[in-house]
């Protein structure tokens, strides 16, 4: 069984991050712009907090460690699921599921609306195939 | 390549769960039980909401699904990294970190960096805890386990 190439990991999790950045930009920005902004009310935080450098640097960070992790669970599946962009779905899901676990969690607490829930995990599982299916791309072994 | 054992992935899922739901049943109402208070009171969270039924229910469920999700993800890589505990724990890990990434980046709107610190070391033990005790029931009839 070859190793894990590394190197493509590193690649792969960097592209699969930017393009998970660039849908949860574009993301926040309309789809769940309401649905911030009354999370926001809700927990007594600045809005204009929540859009700061140091609000927003977490989730930068977040996606880009994410992007990796896909990458490299996409790398630890491929020879019992095989390579290709089944896998990578397949992969990206998984990790989906546990986030959005613990995010289900979080609403059953009166965290947020049912309805934010929903159009939350819809566009993160956007996100999250979206960036399993570009970071797996670059993936390759030697 | 053999194919996933769907049976013994149900019932490594299952135990991992019952430990998992053990776990955070201890963590969340006595070792971090005034954290959740704090969090429930500086976020204008309902704690009747927080400790319903119908959150505790949900809670049950979600940790039993993560358990299947802790043995599919044991099963699904141990080709490439070999069975046993390592493997687990590296599934184990592979799950808490997507969890853990997600709670950093709500920790400036919801939770505070130091309930964060707490509850995702708990998080991993209760992740670890599951996926030794999932991996340890699974096994697949050509690999000799």
């Amino acid at each position: 069984m070859a190793s894990i190439n590394t190197g493509r990991v590193v690649v792969g999790g960097l592209v699969g991050g930017v393009v998970a950045n660039a849908c949860d930009l574009l993301l926040h920005l309309t789809v769940m712009k309401d649905d911030m902004a009354a999370m926001a009310q809700k927990f007594g935080t600045d809005p204009a907090a929540m859009q700061s450098m140091s609000a927003v640097a977490p989730w930068i960070v977040v996606d880009f460690v994410l992007g990796l992790l896909i990458v490299w669970t996409y790398a630890a599946m491929r020879p019992r699921l095989g390579p290709g962009p089944k896998t990578a779905v397949i992969a990206g899901l998984t990790l989906f599921l546990a986030v959005t676990a613990v995010v289900y969690g979080f609403t059953s607490m009166g965290m947020m609306s049912m309805g934010a829930f929903g159009r939350g995990s819809t566009t993160e599982l956007v996100a999250t195939v979206l960036a399993s299916l570009a970071g797996a791309a670059v993936y390759k072994e030697a | 390549m053999s194919r996933v054992n769907g049976g013994k992935l149900v019932a490594g899922g299952i135990l991992a769960g019952v430990v998992m739901n053990i776990c955070d049943y201890v963590s969340n109402n006595f070792i971090l039980a005034a954290d959740w208070e704090h969090i429930a009171r500086i976020r204008n969270v309902d704690m009747a909401d927080m400790s319903s039924t119908s959150s505790l229910v949900t809670y049950v469920v979600v940790d039993m699904l993560l358990g299947l999700l802790v043995v599919w993800t044991y099963a699904a890589i141990r080709p490439r990294l070999g069975q046993g505990p390592g493997t687990a724990i590296v599934a184990g890990f592979m799950v808490f970190l997507a969890q853990a990434l997600l709670m950093a980046s709500y920790a400036v709107s919801f939770l505070t960096w130091d309930v964060l610190i707490r509850g995702g070391v708990l998080m991993l033990v209760s992740a670890l805890a599951g996926a030794l005790a999932g991996g340890w029931v699974y096994a697949e009839e050509d690999s000799g386990d």
